[in-house]
């Protein structure tokens, strides 16, 4: 039936409902396209990779440990063996009628063996001649057998089978060791077996063997040869797994940095910080006079307050700096404290101190410098005054922070140096509780250094939010240019703040 | 999940809802750009285009008007931008044909070949058959969106048609001659 229609009517009608599926490609590249950061392929590979890493050590401690415990189960295997020796020994006497059967031709062979010098090849013939007999009890004996002829290399074996079956030719009943014998070194083979898949080499060496045997005997059985065969394969299968997993392993941590480098978002930080600073000195000395290098010291804790930025380089290494307000304070112990009431003109006054008017007449002696004995009633009652020191500084630190880990805890090493510029410098006297200025120091430098080394710990809060925690050693280059003794200043803080990343 | 809900959370770059939209509207959608391309991988790039730009845009649709229309539009839009782009508008040597009225019969028409025989057509009128024919839209619409005049849009359709009833006509004859 031909209905003439209208061409546009046609069109309409048979593509009204036309759908076609469209290829599943182009979701992929429309989603793709729409969620361009998406780390979707990033971190299923990633963890693919985490997952890898897992399985491929798995795999490598299973083959380790299999390959351990193997070689166990095969020296157990041969214990065992040799026990069973016996029990064999004691039912081949049953089968004796049918071993001497075999007698008259392992005879006539062993007469040769006497004459052929060659070792190998008598033990060759002898197998044959064990060969039969155990032919006789077993049809499948023939691969055992050549498995012992695998066995060749082993030379404790040929001498014993070798004796064992020269004893044969007087003894019938020796005909009972051999077949026993053979069945232990069907154990032996066993070993070696499995010893193949330890070394390959040691399998070229025994194909070699196997080889020449062959060439030198009329024995043709193929099947170890095979069996040889395919544990190279197989050992060849497994080192190449092994390349392949060294290579995903390496890929997998590659990766793993390509993506950590990718993931600096926000190079910036500032970092307000506040820390305790404890300020002592490593030799013995003293930074206001010489009479009191050997007294001892007491560092104060005091305050360390500032903020810095740091800037990120790369994953590894950032650099910051900042500023710091520091105080820094010591006590040096033991000291009388006496009012100059004679004023003696030569008398002891602290050489890196200028006095305050007020104290000009105020003067120290350590109490090392004399014996109790000594100690005039009028300044007796002074003993054990302190001097305490009192510095304070605006540190400019420039520091390299260096990454150890960048987990959720990072961990990052610091070392740097610091600028410090002196900005308080007051001595005071210290007895009975109560302090008085005496004056200020004349021998601390208005601008010094120090050496910074540190550890820095950041708790990640939320991505731009860190709290951080930073145990840093500082020693002072330049601070005093006149102590006296070994006096080596330094200061350690606790910083602690928070990071604002952007 | 009605379609307003699947749009509002397509709006908030869901990908689960953009994944769902997708699989609503893809094989109607890709049926109409096979039908405005020349070909099954420039209508796949058509489709494709065409979905990034809407969930580009899903926000500015404001739920006034079908939004399968609203897809419509974009998909056709996209369609019509790639021939903007190439310029091919202006390639056609005008010639002009009076708008007629083609019969054909219409028995045993496979799709496949209806199909084809759009996609054979010439760009510009291939995209004025589809505009004015399957999509609805007038000669001034189209003339508007072809940036070209309405005569110029009812002698393209005038032509489209002649070409494609020249074609049915020969699958016919060949059709028969087969039976035969």
């Amino acid at each position: 039936m031909n209905d003439k229609k209208n061409i546009d009517r046609l069109f309409q009608e048979k593509l009204k409902d036309f759908e076609v599926t469209p290829n599943v490609s182009v979701w992929e590249n429309i989603k793709r396209n729409i969620h361009p950061n998406k780390k979707h392929r990033k971190v299923i590979p990633l963890w693919w990779k985490i997952a890898g890493v897992a399985a491929s050590l798995l795999l490598i401690i299973t083959i380790g440990s299999y390959l351990l415990t193997n070689n166990e189960n095969n020296l157990d295997e041969n214990v065992v063996n040799t026990d069973s020796k016996n029990t064999i020994e004691n039912n081949s006497n049953k089968e004796e009628k049918r071993i001497e059967e075999a007698t008259p031709d392992t005879k006539s062979i062993i007469v040769d063996t006497s004459q052929d010098k060659n070792n190998s090849n008598a033990t060759e013939v002898l197998n044959n001649a064990s060969n039969k007999s155990l032919q006789k009890k077993n049809n499948n004996t023939s691969t055992i057998v050549s498995n012992n002829e695998f066995d060749e290399q082993n030379n404790n074996f040929k001498n014993n089978s070798v004796k064992r079956l020269l004893e044969l030719n007087k003894d019938k009943i020796a005909q009972n060791t051999i077949s026993s014998k053979n069945i232990d070194t069907l154990s032996i083979a066993k070993k070696n077996n499995s010893s193949v898949i330890d070394n390959k080499e040691q399998i070229n060496s025994s194909i070699n063997d196997f080889n020449k045997i062959n060439q030198n005997t009329e024995f043709t059985n193929l099947t170890p040869k095979k069996e040889t065969k395919a544990k190279i394969t197989e050992t060849s299968i497994e080192n190449n797994k092994k390349l392949s997993l060294t290579e995903e392993l390496a890929v997998a941590n590659k990766d793993l940095e390509d993506i950590a480098l990718e993931d600096i978002e926000n190079r910036w930080s500032v970092n307000p910080n506040i820390a305790p600073v404890y300020f002592n000195s490593l030799g013995t000395g003293s930074s206001i006079n010489s009479q009191f290098n050997n007294n001892s010291k007491t560092g104060d804790i005091n305050l360390s307050y500032g903020i810095s930025a740091s800037y990120v380089i790369n994953t590894k290494l950032s650099v910051r700096t900042g500023i710091n307000k520091v105080s820094l304070g010591y006590s040096t112990n033991d000291i009388v404290v006496y009012n100059n009431i004679l004023t003696v003109p030569d008398n002891p006054l602290l050489r890196n101190v200028e006095f305050n008017e007020q104290s000009q007449d105020i003067s120290f002696i350590s109490l090392n410098e004399f014996n109790f004995a000594q100690v005039p009633s009028v300044i007796s009652n002074r003993i054990n005054a302190s001097i305490d020191q009192k510095l304070g500084f605006l540190e400019i630190p420039i520091e390299i922070q260096y990454n150890i880990s960048n987990k959720k805890l990072g961990v990052n090493a610091i070392a740097g140096v610091s600028a410090l510029f002196l900005t308080d410098n007051e001595i005071f006297s210290v007895q009975d509780g109560q302090t008085s200025l005496l004056g200020k120091a004349t021998n601390v430098n208005n601008t010094s250094y120090s050496a910074n080394f540190g550890f820095g710990f950041d708790f990640k809060i939320s991505k731009t939010f860190n709290f951080n925690l930073e145990p840093v050693f500082k020693y002072q280059i330049n601070t005093f240019n006149d102590t006296s003794g070994n006096f080596r200043p330094y200061f350690i803080g606790v910083y602690s703040g928070f990071k604002f990343k952007f | 999940m009605s379609l307003d809900q699947l749009i509002q959370k397509c709006k908030k770059n869901d990908t689960k809802a953009q994944s769902d939209l997708y699989k609503l509207f893809s094989s109607k959608l890709f049926a109409l750009c096979l039908k405005y391309s020349r070909n099954h991988a420039e209508a796949e790039d058509n489709l494709q285009d065409a979905f990034v730009t809407i969930f580009k845009k899903i926000s500015q649709y404001n739920y006034k008007g079908s939004f399968e229309g609203w897809l419509k539009r974009i998909v056709i839009n996209t369609a019509l931008q790639r021939y903007r782009d190439k310029g091919v508008f202006n390639i056609i040597k005008e010639e002009h044909f009076k708008d007629v009225y083609v019969e054909v019969e219409t028995d045993t028409i496979d799709i496949d070949f209806l199909l084809n025989s759009i996609q054979e057509l010439p760009d510009r009128y291939r995209l004025v058959f589809n505009l004015y024919v399957l999509d609805g839209y007038s000669h001034k619409e189209i003339a508007k969106m072809l940036n070209i005049s309405t005569g110029t849009t009812k002698s393209n359709l005038a032509r489209a048609r002649m070409i494609l009833k020249d074609k049915i006509e020969n699958y016919k004859a060949n059709l028969n001659s087969q039976t035969l």
